[in-house]
């Protein structure tokens, strides 16, 4: 237990916390269809807000990353309007571009410090350590106030990945999944079924730029410090890897993804060099193998009939 | 007058798909639209539907115009429609297409819907009940949590019908609803068109190529070549027209 709780361990589980949320805005548009690349634009916007409230004007946390998120929504209505009727690839590479120049105008603006970045933002940790010693909750728990906050945000993002997770399997689960899943499946058919396919898309986009606003503002909270470097074009790739590899089909994919391929790297440090091409063989042979990622339909569907089955089967 | 078209004209750049296309299609109609493949029947359709604007000339609905209006706001006005290319949606169940379509009669919004409150699971659990009587209506609800993909081709029409009927129309229109059917099988679809307007009051519009089903079913028609209008009328009167046999069989030569 006292090996588990040491800081890189912690940190390790953060970044997974925050992965998933990344792979999970990434499904979250695909779930209309839509390859948007914009996330880590929206994710430097929620960051960049979230810092700058707390840092310069004392903001409570939870409000600023709330803040950093609701900002993200709105640029992506802004983007959304003229670019959610794109289809396709025409749709990536405008939202691409999109994150291109959200990351070139923080490198040249004053309030975001340039390519210098953002350093000293109030620490997460920290800031539920505080809050829990004075509950005197830290000394009940018998830790030091550092692994205690580190632990108390390990479960705060926990708990938000669970909160996130539910909130788009309700939706999944309603008419609106249903209307998202018609436009996945054939746009035109969807809109001559009467659904309203701007709409559902637009939806889909809001949420997805919402909750990367959210991850980019826990990401600034997480680590305290924040460049435009944290949020170019390969973000945005590591989110589409994590989605893909883990099944961009079944929600649990992204979870998947995003824990596999944020521990891999990790673990694989002691290889240093090699580190990079075992990643990508990995990736390589799944693409290979398994081209709908690690979790499909079918293997969602075999596994709930497995759990099903082996309650009676155990008896 | 429940469908009108006023000289409808469509030009996609400099060609003319369609040109000065009137006709009237009455509540309880059969109505169909007959002629050569490239004659502009299915681009009637899409006019109608409001996948293309009109280049010129009007639709009226109900006495209303709804040329301009989106896609979705036509089928939620009352038009539904089926498509000449089979369009259903892979991974989605049988039963699961009929819920789709019908989206546009559902009201709960994305509130309900996150929350599943209780009137949201009252509105869910009625058009899941509707959908399983609608396809026992058209006799697929054996098959209700199928794969709509793995169903036989002509089971896959029905499917595409009875989502078109899930959206409560006022009007269906029909894209070569028996294309690729064999006799017995076009036998059933007759008597299922024929079900959907007596029992449902549907008013029906088809494009067909079978002018057995043409013949039998329709009460009035249309003839078009080359987005013109041939003829119109009553099938019997159609049939016997010299402009439609040219059209069909070529001129005799003098």
């Amino acid at each position: 237990m006292e090996e588990l709780l040491n800081g890189y361990f912690l940190q390790v589980f953060v970044f997974i916390c925050i992965n998933i949320i990344l792979a999970l805005t990434i499904y979250m548009t695909l779930c209309t269809g839509l390859v948007s690349l914009g996330n880590a634009g929206f994710m430097s916007f929620g960051a960049y807000t979230s810092a700058i409230l707390a840092m310069k004007l004392d903001v409570p946390m939870p409000l600023s990353i709330l803040c950093g998120g609701i900002v993200a929504a709105a640029v992506a209505l802004i983007i959304g309007i003229p670019t959610i009727r794109l289809r396709g690839l025409y749709l990536a590479i405008a939202t691409l571009g999109f994150g291109e120049v959200v990351r070139v105008i923080a490198l040249n603006m004053k309030i975001t410090n340039g390519a210098l970045g953002l350093s000293g933002i109030p620490s997460m940790a920290s800031s539920l350590s505080d809050y829990a010693s004075d509950l005197g909750l830290i000394d009940a728990l018998g830790l030091d106030s550092q692994t205690a906050g580190q632990l108390l945000m390990c479960i705060a993002l926990l708990i938000l990945v669970v909160l996130i997770f539910f909130f788009w399997y309700k939706l999944e689960h309603s008419r609106v999944g249903r209307a998202f899943a018609a436009i996945k499946a054939d746009e035109y058919a969807a809109s001559l079924s009467g659904i309203n396919v701007v709409y559902y898309k637009m939806m889909a986009f809001l949420f997805s730029a919402f909750f990367a606003g959210v991850a980019g503002a826990l990401y600034a909270h997480a680590t305290y410090f924040i460049s435009p470097t944290d949020f170019t074009w390969h973000k945005v790739v590591d989110m589409l890897l994590y989605t893909v590899f883990g099944g961009s089909n079944v929600m649990w994919g992204p979870l998947l993804g995003a824990t596999v391929l944020t521990i891999v790297p990790e673990s694989l440090r002691a290889m240093s060099e090699y580190r990079d091409i075992i990643y990508g063989l990995m990736l390589v042979a799944l693409m290979g193998f398994r081209p709908d990622g690690i979790l499909s339909y079918d293997a969602v569907k075999y596994i709930a009939r497995r759990l099903k089955k082996s309650p009676k089967g155990g008896n | 007058m429940l469908l009108e078209l006023k000289n409808v004209v469509k030009k996609f750049g400099g060609i003319t798909a369609l040109s000065d296309i009137s006709f009237q299609v009455e509540k309880g109609d059969i109505f169909g639209i007959i002629g050569p493949n490239g004659a502009g029947k299915t681009t009637i359709f899409n006019m109608i539907t409001g996948v293309y604007p009109v280049t010129s000339g009007d639709v009226l609905f109900n006495g209303q115009s709804i040329c301009g209006k989106k896609t979705f706001e036509i089928i939620d006005g009352g038009i539904a429609r089926t498509f000449q290319n089979i369009r259903l949606f892979a991974n989605m169940t049988v039963l699961e297409h009929i819920l789709v379509g019908h989206h546009c009669r559902m009201k709960t919004g994305l509130l309900g819907s996150l929350l599943h409150t209780a009137s949201m699971k009252k509105e869910e659990a009625e058009a899941v009940e509707e959908a399983h009587k609608l396809l026992q209506y058209v006799g697929l609800d054996d098959v209700a949590d199928h794969l709509a993909t793995e169903l036989p081709y002509g089971k896959q029409r029905k499917l595409e019908i009875a989502r078109a009927m899930a959206a409560h129309p006022q009007i269906i229109l029909l894209d070569e609803p028996a294309a690729g059917m064999n006799d017995s099988e076009t036998a059933a679809l007759i008597d299922l068109i024929r079900g959907i307007r007596d029992q449902f009051g549907i008013t029906i519009i088809l494009i067909e190529h079978d002018m057995n089903l043409v013949m039998t079913l329709c009460n009035r028609l249309i003839v078009v070549n080359f987005g013109r209008m041939l003829a119109e009328g009553a099938p019997a009167d159609v049939q016997n027209n010299p402009a439609v046999i040219e059209a069909y069989l070529g001129k005799e030569d003098e």
